[in-house]
């Protein structure tokens, strides 16, 4: 809302001016000159045809000029524009201040940021232009259910006193909304929300780029910029790790390091594993701050020799103004080698081993140590729970039946994560799998991916055989293994199951000339399960022999990626929910899980003590689970389950929390850009100073309003411009015109 | 240096016309051999065409030479010339009387310096020449002839003369054309301001006639530039109609209705095989005059 005064009300009179042109009109058209002419033929036609050209034309010329003369008037009367809402401080006031905790706001050299905008709250809650009523709001803490105005200012300094740097981003867009609307709770003529920040990008952004601010009416935003100009800093905005979590195999971690500092900037980067020390290091140079180059990946590769959880960081050795984003922690759940269960009758008598190819894909070293995976085989008759106890993958060729325990067996093996193979060919009873497979179990339409009919094709050297004529050469298992997807179709089939359609639509991974699907997958709880229509061995097909380069390599990647369905690793983001589900042992309605705690061990603070913690076991839907509420700190955190006092710990483990990677970009939003956002989002007034002082005297400039005098003289100028182009526009153009081209 | 006996007879003016003749573009009828053709074919110096001998035809007109190609008998005929009958015509209604510059002269004066120059011009050269003075009516009207003494009576009613009443020239032509027997030259010194339509129609009146038509188009050059700027109350100078006009709202239109007014008489006198000129009175008659006998004098040849 803008006010308007007159430094010299006075001269408005000459406001009156404005009626000359209408006066001269008059007295023109009373007192025109006669003239006697030959004919006025050609002027009442003229007349005629110009008429209406004439009366626009005369009464814009009317209005321009009346309009010069009013603005003229005005402009000598020096106009004034004054906030309708002028801050004027303390009196009646009522103030929210928003304290910027972000990460971020750690950086500086002598003094944070942090401190000096806690600097500036304290100032405003207790120099002369304190509030009446005042709120106190952290932008990292929890959301302010409990915030309310209070008159009580030496408890918000006290409180404020007590306020720490978070490590997520500064929900700031979701804060103010929330500041709003307590200030609209409250009838004081003079509302203020006061933002003590760095205004990094990151979280001015989400402000600037808000709709507009309800119940905002009536309320100044007063923003101290608390930067204290640019910091040098180099963060590492993230940590990828790629590669199987199983011992001996190859990691990859890599990492995006960003300089948001003045200069150029040269660092060492170094991989770090507890236990064991820096492992690896590499050298970045980087560009300053905005410009091309300022970012850089690192990458190393790292292999962990056992099993286990382990844990670790990636860290800048280079000390800069902003400690927090220069380390990166990881932790992983390193399993052993990938266990995988061979289920396959003996062979008979001169007949083919079922699970001769099988074994050979899941071995192909003959137990060498350094191969991840660690295949047994046992008779169908041995499926039982105990036999898959610790098995990621099991191979079933050509069990002829299983029984309900077996299914059941097989069913939550699946369902926790285990990857299922069938191998369908001789011997195997139909009725049996889809009955005791599919019907029984009734969940996500059975564990099979479809219904077995009945077997077709013969075999033998002269019959008859289906070519596989569609591979999915995008599914994980067979993805990448040939150049073309015409060198996939290698397989010959004689004989196989018929397999049913399904209403879930499982995956075709392999399918034959006539259309039926050969192989099909479907995710079933946490796991998978895979059903081949053929036999795993060369008698129905010669899948394990010509097309050997394209079974090995898919029973070995099944079995590999089976441990990867196990779950992400336990890395978080500061101040994100965690929820720790131990693996119980027993039955989970014993009275003593329910009397059961997680004990939690922090990671070490500044003085470099260590807390734990002990958080509640409860039981939910999905098991007895454990809610972290404390991980803001990043580092490695520790836990372990505590069920009949600390001798008797039955489950443990670790996980690692970073803070949020957006926060190392120290980008600035600039002044103007984010005044420039915030007008016409309905806020009384938006006013930005690098301390306090800055702000209000911001604030009283805008109050003191501004004379408009000089601009409406630029009008006046303007409008006559226009008169005179609109009076004479006939005649600039003839003159525009060569001579022999006008009207003769 | 002698002063003129005559208002509108300027001689040192007419001295720089003294050698064109007004020829008229199509035969006429005289009553004595003069430079004009005559619509009638006799035996005189001027070969027209060959018709058959017959018996009791003067031999001396025989053309022996076509005699000697086609062994046929053919006389020689000759075009007669004669003098020319004509008649200025001047419109003396009011809007004749306007002149812009009080320094100028309106075009009513300048149509009878025209006349009187005219009239002279064809009484030298045996021609004879007659006048008439119309408005809404025939003002007066003096029969063609060739002697000074006709001359003076012509040059005096022409100072007698004033414009200044309405004008009607359609039914004025219509009434001339009927009375004007002979074939004859017929100048037209007017600001042809009424409906073209019927004025057209009485020029092709004339043209039916068998006259040959003049028609000098006389305006006064800011009624073609239309040069006011302030705001005006115009009057009619024949009807005292007022009009109040602020010119620079309307000069584009009003000179483009002008110029399509002069256009559109050119037009149509050019279909009719009427010649047509121009003229404004900022020009020196004597020079318009010169000019344009000279290029008539060059089409006839």
């Amino acid at each position: 809302m803008i006010g308007l005064t007159f430094a010299e009300p006075v001269l408005l009179v000459g406001l009156l001016a404005a009626a000359i042109p209408w006066l001269l009109h008059l007295l023109a058209s009373v007192r025109a000159q006669e003239v006697r002419f030959p004919t006025l033929r050609f002027l009442k036609i003229s007349m005629e045809k110009t008429a209406r050209r004439r009366r626009i034309q005369h009464w814009l010329l009317l209005m321009l000029r009346s309009a010069a003369l009013a603005f003229l008037a005005i402009a000598v009367a020096e106009p004034i524009s004054r906030a309708a809402t002028n801050w004027t401080g303390a009196q009646n006031s009522a103030a929210v201040i928003m304290l910027d905790n972000s990460y971020s706001m750690a950086a500086g050299r002598q003094a944070s940021r942090f401190g000096r905008a806690r600097t500036e709250a304290t100032a405003l809650l207790g120099g002369d232009s304190k509030p009446a009523l005042a709120a106190l709001m952290a932008t990292n803490d929890p959301p302010a259910g409990g915030v309310e105005l209070t008159s009580q200012l030496e408890n918000l300094r006290k409180k404020l006193a007590g306020e720490s740097i978070g490590y997520g981003l500064a929900p700031l867009s979701q804060k103010l909304s929330q500041a709003l609307d307590l200030l609209a709770r409250h009838s004081d003529p003079h509302k203020a929300v006061y933002i003590l920040s760095d205004m990094q990008r990151a979280s001015f952004d989400d402000l600037a780029g808000s709709q507009s601010l309800a119940q905002s009416a009536g309320v100044n935003l007063f923003v101290i910029d608390c930067s204290q100009g640019p910091c040098q800093n180099v963060g590492i905005a993230d940590l990828r790790i790629e590669g199987r979590r199983v011992a001996d195999s190859v990691l990859e971690f890599s990492a995006t390091l960003v300089n948001s500092s003045p200069t150029d900037r040269v660092v060492d980067v170094v991989l770090k594993i507890d236990g064991l020390g820096v492992v690896q290091k590499v050298r970045r140079d980087l560009a300053a701050g905005g410009k091309e180059g300022s970012s850089a990946t690192v990458r190393f590769r790292h292999s962990f020799g056992r099993s286990g959880p382990v844990s670790g960081q990636m860290a800048i050795e280079q000390q800069d103004d902003l400690a927090a984003d220069n380390i990166r922690y990881f932790a992983l759940q390193i399993g052993s080698h990938v266990q995988a269960v061979v289920v396959s009758p003996a062979a008979q008598d001169g007949g083919m081993d079922p699970a001769v190819t099988v074994r050979l894909a899941l071995d192909p070293f003959g137990g060498s140590s350094s191969w991840p995976v660690e295949p047994r085989q046992i008779e169908p008759a041995q499926l039982t729970r105990e036999n898959l106890n610790g098995a990621d993958a099991i191979f079933i060729c050509q069990a002829p039946i299983f029984t309900d325990d077996q299914a059941q067996t097989l069913e939550r093996f699946v369902r926790e994560g285990g990857t299922a193979w069938f191998f369908l060919g001789p011997g195997v009873d139909a009725d049996n799998y889809n009955k005791v497979l599919v019907e029984k179990i009734p969940a996500e339409g059975g564990l099979l991916p479809a219904r077995l009919l009945n077997p077709v094709g013969n075999v033998g050297p002269d019959a008859p055989a289906l070519a596989v004529n569609w591979v999915d050469v995008a599914h994980p298992y067979l993805a990448g293994l040939y150049q073309t997807p015409a060198d996939y179709l290698t397989i010959l089939v004689q004989r196989y199951f018929r397999l049913a359609d399904s209403p879930r639509k499982p995956a075709v991974l392999m399918r034959l000339a006539n259309g039926d699907p050969l192989i099909l997958a479907k995710d079933f709880g946490a796991g998978r399960v895979v059903l081949c229509a053929t036999t795993a061995n060369p008698a129905w097909s010669n899948m394990p022999t010509r097309g050997s380069g394209l079974f090995l390599p898919m029973i070995a990647r099944a079995c590999l990626q089976a441990r990867g369905l196990a779950g992400a690793d336990p890395i978080y983001d500061s101040g994100s929910r965690i929820v720790l589900r131990p693996r119980l042992s027993g039955d989970e309605d014993e009275e003593e899980f329910k009397s059961a705690q997680v004990s939690l061990i922090l990671p070490a603070d500044e003085t470099g003590s260590v807390k734990s913690v002990k958080l509640p076991l409860q039981k939910t839907d999905e098991g007895y689970q454990a809610a972290v509420q404390d991980a803001g700190r990043p580092g490695i955190y520790q836990w372990s389950l505590i069920s009949h006092g600390q001798a008797d710990r039955q489950e443990g483990g670790i996980f690692a929390v970073n803070p949020v990677g957006a926060e190392c970009r120290l980008e600035q939003m600039p002044h103007n850009t984010f005044l420039a956002a915030m007008k016409g989002k309905g806020l009384a007034g938006v006013y930005l100073g690098s301390s306090l002082g800055e702000a209000y005297a911001s604030a009283q400039e805008q109050a003191a309003g501004k004379n408009w005098w000089d601009l409406i003289v630029v009008a006046v100028i303007i409008l006559l411009v226009l008169e005179a182009v609109v009076a004479n526009r006939k005649k600039m153009i003839q003159e525009a015109m060569p001579a022999h081209l006008q009207t003769q | 240096m002698a002063r003129n006996a005559y208002k509108y007879f300027e001689p040192q003016k007419i001295a720089k016309l003294a050698n064109l003749n007004i020829l008229a573009r199509q035969a006429v009828e005289g009553f004595i051999t003069g430079l004009h053709k005559s619509p009638h074919k006799g035996f005189s110096v001027e070969f027209s065409e060959h018709r058959e001998y017959s018996p009791g035809d003067d031999l001396r007109h025989l053309d022996w030479v076509a005699w000697g190609r086609s062994d046929k008998y053919f006389i020689k005929q000759y075009e007669q010339e004669t003098n020319l009958r004509a008649y200025i015509l001047l419109d003396c209604s009011g809007s004749m009387a306007y002149r812009h510059s009080p320094q100028g002269i309106s075009k009513f004066e300048y149509g009878c310096f025209m006349s009187a120059c005219l009239a002279y011009l064809m009484c030298r050269q045996q021609d004879v020449v007659g006048m008439i003075a119309f408005d809404e009516d025939v003002r007066f009207h003096i029969a063609p002839g060739g002697t000074p003494a006709h001359l003076d009576r012509l040059f005096k009613k022409l100072e007698a003369l004033e414009a200044g009443r309405k004008t009607a020239i359609a039914s004025t032509f219509h009434q001339l054309a009927s009375t004007i027997a002979k074939r004859g030259l017929v100048v037209i010194i007017s600001d042809l301001y009424d409906d073209p339509a019927h004025i057209i129609r009485a020029l092709q009146h004339f043209v039916y006639k068998k006259h040959q038509i003049i028609v000098l188009h006389l305006m006064d050059q800011a009624e073609m530039e239309f040069p006011f700027k302030k705001v005006l109350s115009f009057v009619d100078m024949e009807t005292n109609e007022r009009l109040q006009v602020d010119p620079r709202f309307v000069k584009d239109s009003y000179c483009k209705e002008v110029a399509a007014f002069i256009e559109h008489y050119r037009k149509e006198c050019s279909d009719r095989k009427i010649e047509y000129c121009h003229v404004t009175t900022d020009m020196p008659y004597d020079g318009v005059l010169l000019n344009y006998l000279s290029r008539r004098k060059a089409l006839l040849k």
